[in-house]
């Protein structure tokens, strides 16, 4: 079925090959399981399948990879499309056309297939699946997860006989989660060959087959299912997978006697659009701890961030903090928002300036202690946009810790890492924490929230729907949100 | 035939499902006609500015609406009260300024509600009716997915930007070094991914692409288009022969 003999592949921008000597086979409807951490060559395995390397993406390849005993070199991009769909970690960028409809229909309009069986078709789909509310909306108004499920959805109507995922969960909700499971299976039972690249296993293992571990560009492990899920804890640990970890609580909460309240938090985008986004009249959360906001998406919790750091200008609620009123313009002044896009946050020309640019005066030493607990003293002059994703990321904690603010709020600062990669932010966040600040993550990962968080505020529909500490009692409400 | 289409649910109004080339012929009478012509049919410019702001409530933006209204109303004060009673190179700046803007601004307007009130694969359907080779049609057609694109990353780096307190006050002249750079390096990113997307589709397909948008002329479309021709006969009309 798909079969790679010897594949060294170099990317032409980089002077270390990406994957070396790699050689496996996958047969016809099994669903297979690529894990390793970051820049181990997972997402070029993908791109070598569904023909984007060498086709479109240049570099010096060696070796052979075989689809249905077809070289995939010699087949054209076109065919190629018809036989592996893709679905792809970032769910900004899949889309070619701005409103669901025409993208569902896009592959096959390409086919060049009636469009009375497209038709036929998508509505088939959207009806198994019970997504037919994503229909004719526009892909900028969907959320990350409704845009994943699109996109799934599209290699469903396709139909194509090989699907590769690259980490498609990395930004979901567990609704979002419960439907892309829900198309792995369907997928999976109509004996299509499923390639998933993901760290987080828990929601796919039961119907796994195998699990390739990679380690710096070549295939380090197989394991069909059952030794896989016979490893013990510190080996999984150590591959940096997020699997089988053990679900324990960090440590028992204790809060003090200082609140930290919230009042008429309302918002609404459109004002001649009676909805509201956000609708919640007061919360009264215990002061200094670190607070993970989950919920849907869509359930208000980035509105009531943007809220909370002041950066919608015509919100109208305040925020009283050690005894102050805080309203907009004083919390844009006290808050900092650390955003999930990293390539939106860095402005300047050296790591160095980066730091300075704040509204707080900042000294050379400061500067280079904070480049030094982030591991970038090296890079002091480098170029921000030069460096990788998790530095660019240190850089974005970095500003906010040397802003001085009182509140520091986190979009999903964990989505789409490692086990080592998501531990180290964790500690980054603590560090911050211990540092006396108010700590607020919105976030989807729930070991991340186990590691570190101490209270949950967890929203839907725009309303708080349920807030607890997380002590032995809460632990079991939030088993209860994310279980599968 | 139809009745099938209809069910895949479309929720646009009349005046927003019209063909996309009324809509690029209505852009491009609107913006020609005001700008070029001078402020003689005094008439003819009020019903041109009025219909191009009754678009924005056909694709229910309805606080752009009273923006750009009462951005007008402000302007045909200014002609009215401040202008005449103005002087020298004052009375200069605002005349240039009001005319510029009455006379472009409508035009922006109908550009904007083509841009939002038309899908990709409509855009590419009605194309592909003009008989334009596929090597047109899909830069064109990129076009429409990369504005709202554009626009999203630019107020991601507005709000980050404010969180680091940038603003014109204190760093004037470098604001728009910071603004452009992450925006482009971003945008050149999505670009590339894009590509990617739409390789892994089979964009490069050699058969006759098919579509399931219906792109034909309606009852509306019919009447705009018989305004617009008779628009465009006086436009003529005045141009040659009154001179």
């Amino acid at each position: 079925m798909i079969k790679f003999d010897n594949v060294t592949f170099n990317y032409a921008s980089s002077e270390e090959p990406a994957i070396q000597n790699v050689s496996l086979q996958i047969k016809q409807g099994e669903l297979v399981v690529f894990c390793g951490k970051s820049g181990s060559g997972k997402s070029t395995v993908a791109k070598l399948i569904n023909g984007l390397i060498p086709k479109v993406q240049h570099g010096d390849i060696s070796g052979h990879v075989y689809l249905y005993g077809r070289n995939i070199s010699e087949i054209e991009m076109y065919q190629l499309s018809q036989m592996v769909g893709s679905v792809f970690q970032n769910p900004k960028t899949q889309f070619y056309n701005v409103d669901t409809t025409s993208e569902l229909a896009f592959n096959l309009e390409n086919q060049g297939i009636d469009k009375t069986v497209i038709i036929e078709k998508i509505k088939k789909v959207m009806n198994q699946f019970k997504i037919e509310h994503l229909l004719d909306r526009n892909i900028f108004e969907l959320s990350g997860g409704e845009k994943q499920i699109i996109a799934c959805a599209t290699v469903l109507i396709t139909n194509p006989d090989v699907v590769v995922l690259d980490e498609p969960s990395s930004n979901l909700d567990m609704y979002s989660i419960k439907k892309l499971k829900e198309m792995i299976c369907y997928l999976k039972e109509r004996g299509k060959t499923v390639v998933l690249i993901e760290h987080r296993l828990d929601y796919i293992m039961d119907e796994a087959d195998s699990v390739y571990y990679m380690e710096d560009g070549s295939l380090h492990a197989h394991y069909p299912i059952g030794s896989f899920k016979s490893l013990d804890r510190d080996e999984l640990e150590r591959m940096g997978i997020r699997y089988g970890q053990e679900e324990r609580l960090q440590h028992e909460p204790q809060f003090g006697d200082h609140v930290m309240e919230m009042h008429n938090f309302t918002y609404m985008y459109d004002k001649f659009n009676k909805e509201k986004q956000l609708d919640v009249n007061e919360i009264a959360i215990p002061k200094g701890e670190v607070v993970a906001i989950i919920g849907d998406n869509g359930s208000g919790k980035s509105t009531f961030a943007k809220c909370l750091c002041g950066l919608l200008k015509d919100f109208k609620g305040h925020v009283t903090y050690d005894e102050k009123r805080l309203k907009q313009k004083q919390l844009l002044k006290q808050s900092y928002m650390v955003f999930q896009d990293v390539n939106t946050q860095l402005f300047t020309e050296s790591l160095e300036q980066e730091l300075q640019l704040l509204n707080v005066q900042v000294t050379e030493t400061q500067v280079d202690d904070m480049l030094e607990s982030m591991n970038l003293l090296d890079k002091k002059h480098e170029h921000p946009l030069s460096l990788s994703g998790g530095e660019k990321q240190r850089m974005a904690i970095a500003t906010a810790i040397l802003s001085g603010k009182e509140i520091i709020i986190f979009d999903e600062p964990t989505s789409g890492l490692d086990l080592y990669h998501m531990k180290k932010v964790a500690k980054m966040i603590n560090d911050i924490h211990d540092k006396g600040k108010q700590i607020f993550i919105i976030t989807h990962d729930k070991s991340l929230i186990l590691e570190i968080c101490t209270y949950v505020l967890h929203f839907g529909d725009g309303r708080l729907i349920n807030q607890f500490a997380l002590n032995h009692q809460g632990i079991d409400q939030l088993n209860h949100y994310f279980d599968v | 035939m139809k009745t099938v289409v209809g069910s895949l649910r479309d929720h646009r109004n009349i005046v927003a499902k019209l063909d996309p080339r009324t809509k690029i012929a209505l852009t491009i009478t609107i913006s020609t006609i005001l700008i070029s012509s001078g402020s003689s049919q005094s008439i003819l410019r009020v019903c041109l500015t009025l219909f191009s702001l009754a678009l924005l409530l056909s694709i229910h933006k309805i606080s752009l609406f009273i923006k750009c209204a009462v951005t007008f109303l402000v302007l045909i004060g200014i002609q009215y009260w401040v202008i005449p009673y103005a002087e020298g190179m004052i009375k200069f700046i605002l005349l240039a300024f009001v005319g510029i803007f009455m006379n472009m601004f409508p035009g922006f307007i109908v550009g904007y509600y083509t841009l939002f009130s038309t899908k990709v694969s409509e855009f590419i359907a009605a194309m592909e009716k003009m008989k334009l080779p596929r090597n047109i049609i899909i830069p064109i057609s990129v076009i429409f997915r990369f504005f709202p694109t554009i626009a999203e990353e630019y107020r991601n780096i507005n709000y980050a930007m404010k969180m680091r307190g940038i603003n014109f006050s204190n760093h004037f002249f470098k604001m728009i070094e910071y603004r452009m750079i992450p925006l482009i390096i971003s945008v050149v990113q999505i670009g590339n991914d894009l590509s990617f997307t739409a390789m892994t589709r089979g964009i490069d397909s050699p058969f006759k692409r098919t579509n399931v948008c219906v792109v034909k002329f309606k009852l509306l479309d019919i009447l705009l288009i018989i305004i617009m021709v008779i628009l465009w006969i006086i436009y003529f009309k005045e141009k040659l022969f009154n001179d």
